[in-house]
């Protein structure tokens, strides 16, 4: 006499109650798990997806009169007056949802190795390794000659041969070349005369700008022949010229071929300043302190000068006639600084650029893909917040450190000597500072802990949105307050709401504002955002016919299958059965079938819900006729025949049927037992 | 002491149109080991008497009392499952339970065990001249007379005192009329139950001991 034994004699009854409420119930599971797909779909789209809006880098040139002088400079062709009005669209919120600024500063790690450019086959440019390029050798001098004297300064040059003997201090990413060419600069005749150049006389020299002039021509000659610069063996050099070979016209005029290299396929001729370059290196050796009038006084990065002069800054070694062994020397009070000198350049070499960002996603290269995270992680909105001490490294840093993800490191803060005549140089890339063992380091060291390791398409790429790959990105608010940040290049980008590009132009357009000042992108957003809107409204229509049909189906299940149970539940009250038991055997007897019938709906539901939700989307994508294309340069590509599963939201639809079906059957019985028990009969 | 008593018991209801005083102050005795045929015309108060006096109506002044005590006073559903058993015209038997399940359902009610309860159903069914190939029958599969003795095992099997039957054999052939008469009648006078029974059968108030008759709410007792 239990409710399932009821149920089972009567097969027909309840196989039609249980086809009605599972039919619906099915529908009705199906149709919120579409409408719950769609909807996190939609959602995680708009969260995935980033607009940013990056300020033009664009100049123009602009003429002002001083004292009776024409003068000539480039400006952003964004004005005072634009920025203005693009801040205050910033913080109404509407279509520009803020505006992210990124600050710079100079770390050092002992953790950290930095890379040159020399490391990566083929892309060696020594502009680019400043300030790696930084050494001190042991040299002795082959030749030497006095340049021309300089108009306007007392600074007097010598250009001298040298072999090196020994490489004190070299940046590992560098092999090191027999021939050496450099250029001595020394702040007066005197200082020159004092050095007593000559032949066969061994130095210390302290030097800057390090070419490998050997690595330079073989990365130009596999650059003509297309292959690794390792598979150039110059050996394959042959000095015997056609005529042919030596009539051959270069563009450069005075290029005079004396040599060739010779594969099977090609022919390369080089110039007798290009041989000259084999198993050699130049440097630049500057005399800095002393280099600059005494009344110059340092500046600090936010533009004020220091009461420190600036020649004090830089240690005073250059260039040193040396006499004795290397180690007796630097034991000695003259080689003092030169070993202060020797530790500035293992600081040098282990130093990094440090950015710090509100949200890595809003860069130029992260939010293209041209940098993206491999390993681990980015930042968190908490880390964003709290300024946690977390960072992400290139994949070529944390291969040459030999670090990984979950590493920590310390990073001690510094700035150079004078860090705003670097920072605003042209040619500045976001390098790290020159280190001054005389300015030191900030107080204090901070343990970072690597979260994510990025990659950059290409390392070396100097466009203005780039930066190298000795760069550790970390939440802003984790770096000390004297940072450097403009609104240009890496360092500012205005996020927008997402779908808002084309009121940002009308908004410009109504100002009369040129609307190419802001480079928009939104990654195909506008596209996938019409797409999947069209998906959500049809999985809305879907679930609210579902819900019609749940109810109509309750409704018809309550009149032919719950009331019928009115005539057991009269009889069980007038044998004294108590309305409670009644109510419940009856319940039992009209709950079953909503179970099976919910349970059955559920699993139709998982099964169908992704099917389903792919039809839907790609009829929305057919009614509006666009592509899925774009989408699949940031990753969504899979949406088009994948949404975002939520067997859940079936799962919780079928419960919900279950339960106002079974609730409404209690509900209904409960009443019919308020009857007497002749009614029910 | 009447097994069952009305004292001055009214009860009146509303219909969409009018309010119908269907029992007028009626007061009767009525005692064990007798058969009391109650008779009228439709719509006299017959049927709502018995259910006032089978508890499954209460009056709106007066009183049933069940040995003494008043039905008020009283755990009405265990009166109805233990004291007193109602027998209808339409024989209301549970449609999905076999006959053997429907006479043991009261049992079940009373708290007896699966093999008592089956036990005592069978000798029941024995009893009312239903023979084990009936048991596993459910009630559609019987006639109008054997779904009735059905009813009256069900009846048998708790050993109600009282016995209240509406039209009992309204639906039946005089044969089968007359057997379930019989089978009432044995219960009252073999049983020493109180069997009423209302009826517009002459034959079945002819084999009643006391015949009572409604008469627009109004009970008199006439002779049999």
């Amino acid at each position: 006499m239990t409710p399932l034994r009821q149920l089972l004699r009567q097969p027909v009854r309840l196989l039609a109650v249980f086809l009605l409420l599972g039919l619906a119930s099915a529908f009705f599971c199906l149709s919120a798990g579409v409408f719950a797909s769609a909807q996190t779909t939609l959602a995680q789209v708009e969260e995935s997806y980033v607009t940013i809006g990056v300020p033009t880098t664009e100049t123009k040139d602009v003429e002002t009169q001083y004292n009776g002088l024409t003068l000539h400079h480039e400006e952003s062709v964004i004005t005072d007056e634009m920025w203005k009005y693009l801040d205050g669209l910033a913080a109404e919120g509407t279509i520009i949802e803020g505006g992210y600024r990124q600050k710079y500063i100079s770390a050092y790690s002992s953790s950290l190795q930095s890379v040159t450019s020399g490391r990566q086959d083929g892309k060696y440019v020594p502009a680019l390794d400043d300030p790696y390029d930084r050494a001190i050798f042991v040299v002795r001098v082959v030749s030497a000659q006095v340049d021309p004297p300089m108009e306007g300064t007392d600074l007097v040059n010598a250009t001298v041969t040298a072999e090196i003997e020994t490489a004190v201090k070299l940046h590992p990413d560098y092999e090191l070349r027999n021939n050496l060419r450099f250029t001595v600069s020394c702040n007066s005749r005197d200082e020159l005369d004092a050095l007593d150049i000559a032949p066969g006389k061994r130095y210390l020299i302290y030097s800057a700008d390090y070419i490998d002039l050997d690595l330079e021509l073989r990365t130009t000659i596999a650059g003509d022949f297309r292959c690794d610069v390792s598979d150039i063996d110059l050996s394959r050099l042959s000095y015997e010229l056609t005529a042919e070979e030596m009539m051959t016209e270069h563009p450069d005029p005075d290029f005079k071929p004396v040599a060739k290299y010779v594969t099977e396929d090609k022919t390369m001729l080089l110039s007798q300043k290009m041989l000259n370059q084999m198993n050699a290196c130049h440097l630049t050796v500057n005399h800095f302190n002393g280099m600059y009038p005494d009344d110059r006084m340092a500046v600090g990065i936010d533009g004020t000068e220091t009461d420190i002069p600036l020649n004090e800054c830089y240690l005073d070694v250059y260039m040193t006639p040396l006499d004795t062994e290397l180690d007796t020397f630097l034991k000695s009070d003259e080689g003092a600084e030169w070993l202060e000198a020797i530790h500035e350049l293992d600081v040098q070499y282990h130093s990094v650029s440090v950015i710090g960002t509100d949200l890595l996603e809003s860069m130029y290269c992260f939010h293209q893909g041209e940098a993206f995270v491999t390993e681990g992680r980015s930042f968190t909105d908490a880390e964003y917040e709290k300024g946690a001490c977390v960072c992400l490294i290139s994949e070529s840093t944390v291969m040459a450190s030999r670090l990984g993800v979950g590493d920590k490191i310390d990073l001690s803060f510094y700035w150079g000597p004078d860090p705003l005549a670097d920072i605003t140089a042209p040619e500045w890339k976001l390098q790290p500072q020159m280190y001054s063992q005389r300015a030191g380091l900030m107080g204090g060291t901070q343990e970072y802990e690597i979260v994510g390791v990025y990659r950059q398409s290409d390392l070396w790429d100097t466009a203005d949105y780039r930066f190298l790959p000795n760069t550790v990105f970390a939440p802003n608010a984790s770096l000390p307050e004297d940072c450097y940040s403009s609104r240009k290049g890496v360092f500012f980008t205005y996020v927008l709401q997402n779908g808002k590009v084309s009121a940002l132009q009308d908004a410009l357009a109504s100002q009369n504002y040129p609307t190419n000042i802001l480079f928009c992108f939104d990654n195909g957003y506008s596209e996938m955002a019409e797409i999947l809107h069209g998906f959500y409204r049809s999985a809305l229509q879907l679930f609210f016919a579902a819900c019609l049909t749940a109810v109509a189906a309750l409704s018809v299940f309550l009149a032919l299958f719950v009331n019928r149970q009115r005539r057991t539940l009269g009889l069980m009250l007038s044998l004294g059965s108590g309305k409670r038991a009644a109510i419940q055997f009856s319940w039992r007897v009209a709950a079953l079938p909503a179970v099976f019938a919910a349970t059955a709906g559920i699993i139709v539901g998982i099964l169908t819900m992704n099917v389903t939700s792919r039809s839907l989307l790609s009829s929305a994508s057919e009614v509006l006729n666009t592509s899925l294309s774009s989408a699949g340069a940031v990753g969504f590509g899979d949406i088009g025949t994948k949404s975002i599963s939520m067997p859940v939201a079936v799962i919780a639809a079928g419960v919900l049927q279950m339960a106002v079906c079974s609730a409404a059957a209690y509900l209904y019985l409960r009443r019919l037992a308020q009857k007497s028990p002749l009614d029910l009969r | 002491m009447p097994v069952l008593s009305a004292q001055n018991l009214s009860y009146s209801y509303k219909t969409k149109y009018q309010t119908v005083q269907a029992v007028k102050d009626v007061s009767c005795d009525l005692n064990a080991g007798t058969f009391y045929a109650l008779i009228g015309k439709s719509g006299s108060g017959k049927t709502t008497l018995l259910s006032l006096l089978a508890g499954l109506d209460t009056p709106q002044s007066g009183a049933v009392l069940v040995n003494g005590q008043n039905l008020r006073e009283m755990d009405v559903d265990m009166y109805r499952r233990k004291q007193a058993s109602v027998i209808y015209q339409s024989y209301n038997l549970f449609p999905l339970m076999t006959v053997r399940e429907n006479v043991m359902y009261p049992l079940k009610l009373l708290r007896h065990s699966d093999a008592g309860a089956k036990n005592e159903a069978q000798d029941a069914l024995k009893k009312v001249g239903l023979d084990e190939s009936y048991w596993k029958r459910l009630p559609a599969m019987l006639s109008g007379g054997e779904q009735q003795r059905v009813a009256i095992a069900r009846t048998l099997a708790v050993h109600a005192q009282i016995i209240l039957a509406d039209e009992p054999t309204g639906n039946l052939d005089t044969e089968n009329s007359a057997q379930i008469i019989g089978l009432l009648s044995g219960l009252a006078h073999e049983e020493n139950c109180c069997v009423v029974v209302v009826t517009h059968d002459s034959e079945a108030a002819k084999a009643a001991d006391i015949v009572f008759r409604m008469d627009s709410g109004r009970l008199k007792e006439e002779t049999a």
